[in-house]
């Protein structure tokens, strides 16, 4: 394999950034979710409250670990896919080093308690400046990019990838604008309803362009090349993209219904969720069915296995989020645990496992070889899948008991059970939950061990060959 | 149940402030922009030319650069 041709070193350094961050934010996660179930592992201690660690945990997941694998595939599908190397390679590890350096601002700054408070937007001023800085040069190099293509057509997960840059980067200048009082203390310039509005605007826009769009298009190229058949329909895959582009921005809303927002803001956000299901759906099967007269290759292939999954989490979740959006069901499932399965169904069930395969799938191209053993990927993928059924099964039922529990009333009109009530019966399922967020957490080591054997292998046999033509 | 809707539907265009214009006029544009899309995409002309990129993967994405 040629590789000088393309610059497939800072992809590689993305894709081990991200093994480590999931290893990270997974182990965090277990550790928060623990002290859900039993608080005293908060040693009363400011740093390891759960307010301070929740942060740590998403800002982990989110930007390190997704972020990384973000950027890893995207530089490498964009190269592969219009046959030019990056447009500047320096710009490329500024952006590394760049997004490196604000996660580190944010293991710093977070368990310090300085926050905006904002939902995945909790960064002060100074790390979003950054953010802003180093996501302009990642989009300015992946549009010159493709301005220099060899190839007339850019390949459809191109455009999804191009869809969440220009999105987040208006999505997150707009959540973030704020007046700075001190270095670390900001407030937002917007309040009240409207800093409601903008801030789920963006939550549930960091949803559909960052974790959904940049992962769509990890799809559209990862399962035809792990397959090695054509996408299922490239009409379909355009349709879909228009359809989750125009959508996607109306959705927010939905996230403060029955609050002071106008009524009819809710209902619009409601009625485009439930129409989201079209594309959501299509999208989906339009990946899986890419295997159609192939499926045999799930009997062997395991990452195609964590692509294929990933895609029937991506399907349950689209049709679930929509669901709770409406507001009968928000109304029972609004602040609840359901949301926090929810989310987890579709982050554990669909970015990770997508990311998952696709990264195997680099690891193995980008140091020409196969992964050190095929067995710990099974493992893997069975852990992987394992932990997510246990954690989204403890999430649902918590959160129905809750929502059930909370609008009980009796026969004069009280409640049933008081908050503390509902908290005790959370228990069991709170524990449940850390057992199953153990589980994804090993199986999270288990690729961060495997992909380093596989490198180490990989480059031992590199010098082994380079030793033997050298010495005749 | 018309009035229902009618009261449903109802737009005060004298309230409407400049922001409120600019989104309604940026939303029907997008609208109309993705039913040209749907329609060019669906026309069955278009089939072949747009179908002929599901092998762009397998024809154009080789490990050696092209």
């Amino acid at each position: 394999m040629q590789t000088e041709n393309y610059n497939y070193t800072i992809v590689k350094w993305f894709s081990v950034m991200a093994c480590i961050y999931f290893v990270i934010g997974t182990a965090i996660g277990v550790w928060i979710a623990s002290e859900l179930a039993w608080p005293v592992l908060n040693f009363d201690n400011p740093y390891l409250s759960f307010g301070r660690l929740r942060p740590v945990h998403t800002n982990t997941v989110i930007f390190g670990f997704a972020g990384c694998t973000l950027m890893a595939t995207s530089f490498y599908v964009v190269q592969r896919t219009t046959g030019a190397r990056l447009w500047s390679d320096k710009l490329a590890w500024f952006t590394f080093w760049g997004w490196n350096l604000v996660l580190l601002g944010a293991f710093i700054t977070l368990p310090l308690g300085l926050t905006q408070s904002k939902e995945y937007a909790e960064l002060e001023w100074p790390i979003d400046i950054l953010i802003t800085v180093v996501w302009l040069a990642y989009t300015f190099n992946f549009l010159m990019t493709i301005s220099k293509r060899k190839q007339p057509h850019i390949y459809v997960a191109n455009w999804f990838y191009v869809a969440m840059m220009i999105m987040i980067t208006y999505l997150h200048v707009i959540n973030s604008l704020a007046i700075p009082v001190e270095l670390w203390k900001s407030y937002s310039i917007f309040s009240g309803v409207q800093d409601a509005m903008i801030q789920w605007w963006w939550g549930h826009n960091a949803i559909g362009f960052f974790l959904t769009a940049g992962f769509l298009a990890i799809m559209y190229y990862f399962v035809p090349k792990q397959a090695n058949r054509p996408i299922y329909s490239y009409r379909l895959s355009v349709i879909h993209f228009w359809a989750l582009t125009f959508g996607y921005v109306w959705l927010g809303a939905h996230h403060l219904q029955y609050s002071a927002l106008p009524d009819w803001t809710g209902s619009l956000g409601s009625a485009i969720s439930l129409a989201m299901i079209i594309p959501s759906w299509g999208g989906a099967l339009n990946g899986m069915l890419t295997l159609s007269g192939a499926w045999d290759k799930l009997r062997t292939d395991y990452i195609l296995r964590f692509l294929i999954v990933s895609l029937a989490f991506y399907a349950m979740s689209t049709f679930e989020g929509p669901v709770m959006s409406s507001k009968t069901v928000n109304a029972l499932s609004h602040y609840t645990d359901w949301t926090i399965g929810h989310v987890h169904a579709g982050a554990l069930g669909w970015v990770a496992m997508v990311s998952i395969g696709a990264i195997y799938h680099m690891v193995e191209k980008l140091w020409n070889t196969k992964m050190y053993s095929t067995t710990l990927v099974n493992l893997h993928f069975w852990m992987a899948t394992i932990g997510t059924a246990v954690y989204i099964t403890a999430m649902w039922v918590s959160g129905i008991m809750q929502g059930l529990m909370w609008r009980a009333y009796d026969d004069y009109g009280n409640l049933s059970y008081t908050f503390v009530e509902s908290v005790a019966q959370m228990h069991p399922y709170y524990a449940m939950r850390a057992v199953g967020g153990v589980i994804f957490f090993l199986g999270a080591c288990v690729m961060l061990f495997n992909v380093i054997q596989t490198i180490y292998h990989a480059k031992k046999a590199l010098v082994e060959t380079d030793a033997q033509t050298i010495t005749p | 149940m018309i009035e229902i809707v009618k009261t449903f539907f109802t737009m005060n265009m004298e309230t409407m402030t400049a922001n409120d214009w600019f989104g309604t006029v940026v939303t029907i544009l997008s609208l109309i922009l993705m039913c040209c899309a749907y329609f060019w995409v669906f026309h069955p002309t278009n089939k072949h030319t747009i179908e002929g990129h599901r092998h762009h993967l397998l024809t154009h994405d080789k490990d050696e650069p092209i």
